[in-house]
């Protein structure tokens, strides 16, 4: 029998030792994601999704269960993001080589499938990313605006503009707007 | 950053359709269809599969992390509120993919972290 998340944090709080370890197997690829997207190193984003499964393992009993307990890791590690940028902001930050995810296989591989994953995370990691994490939890974690808003601390507006110059740039890479002339691209 | 002026729609996909008559205007139609497609990408692309090296390095980790207990969470909940052990079994929240049919949605909500 499958357990729910909340089932996993309850049974690790009740002392199954390897309740988190399933939990955080769960959660580790959408935490990935976002960590990857958040932070322009790889090992920075690494780093950050091990310190948020220690807090999230550490602090299981704080849980309150007002949201799910992806969302409540989920902020826990976006705080950790936010503040490793903040850090690494008077430092100049390597950015990601787009090809980077063609070395992250999925367990999911035809080749369509594969084709069009590589189209958009290369594009993806061709946009700032203050564009990039708002369209990571809205477009494809399906987070709310105003979900998103309050996980990044920015006003719901902002978010709602970076997503929108993030898909408008997104389409144009992706081809989706090579029917219309440039002028028209940015009404 | 300034607000676009589709900040107060959904998305600019949104405004146009508000603000556009797309069936008298082409381009705003394809940029419609273009923003459209594009979200459908998005919302369909497999996550790439973390690092070996991350989930090596976790396991390792969490082999190090002392056991943590409900009784010695050092916060009470506040009264009335539900807590991890009563909520466990109602899958008070999506979250995963395995827990329901919306795995992505979750409300305002207080976080603890």
């Amino acid at each position: 029998m499958i357990r729910t998340d909340g089932e996993l944090l309850a049974a690790h709080l009740a002392g199954d030792p390897h309740a988190f370890a399933e939990l955080a197997d769960r959660l580790m690829p959408r935490l990935w994601l976002v960590a990857r997207h958040a932070l322009d190193s790889q090992e920075d984003a690494a780093e950050a999704v091990q310190d948020a499964l220690i807090r999230a393992h550490q602090g299981a009993g704080g849980f309150r269960a007002e949201s799910s307990v992806y969302s409540w890791v989920l902020r826990i590690l976006v705080n950790i993001c936010l503040d490793r940028r903040r850090r690494n902001s008077i430092r100049t930050a390597t950015p990601l080589p787009s090809d980077d995810f063609d070395e992250l296989p999925s367990h999911r591989d035809p080749i369509a499938e594969r084709e069009l994953r590589l189209d958009v995370w290369q594009a993806l990691a061709g946009l700032p990313p203050e564009q990039r994490l708002p369209i990571v939890l809205v477009d494809m974690q399906g987070y709310a605006t105003a979900e998103a808003a309050a996980l990044l601390g920015i006003p719901v507006g902002t978010v709602k503009s970076r997503c929108a110059r993030g898909r408008l740039r997104l389409a144009e890479q992706l081809g989706h707007l090579r029917t219309l002339q440039p002028a028209q691209e940015h009404r | 950053m300034k607000d676009l002026p589709w900040s107060e729609s959904p998305d600019q996909a949104s405004h146009l359709r508000e603000h556009v008559d797309v069936n008298q205007d082409p381009d705003a139609a394809a940029l419609v269809a273009a923003l459209a497609r594009t979200r459908a990408e998005l919302a369909a692309a497999v996550p790439p599969a973390p690092p070996v090296e991350l989930v090596a390095r976790w396991h390792a980790a969490l082999a190090q992390l002392r056991p943590v207990t409900a009784s010695q969470d050092p916060v009470e909940p506040r009264r009335g509120e539900p807590t991890i052990a009563s909520s466990a079994s109602s899958g008070a929240r999506p979250g995963s993919a395995s827990q329901s049919g919306d795995p992505k949605r979750m409300p305002n909500q207080t976080w603890r972290a």
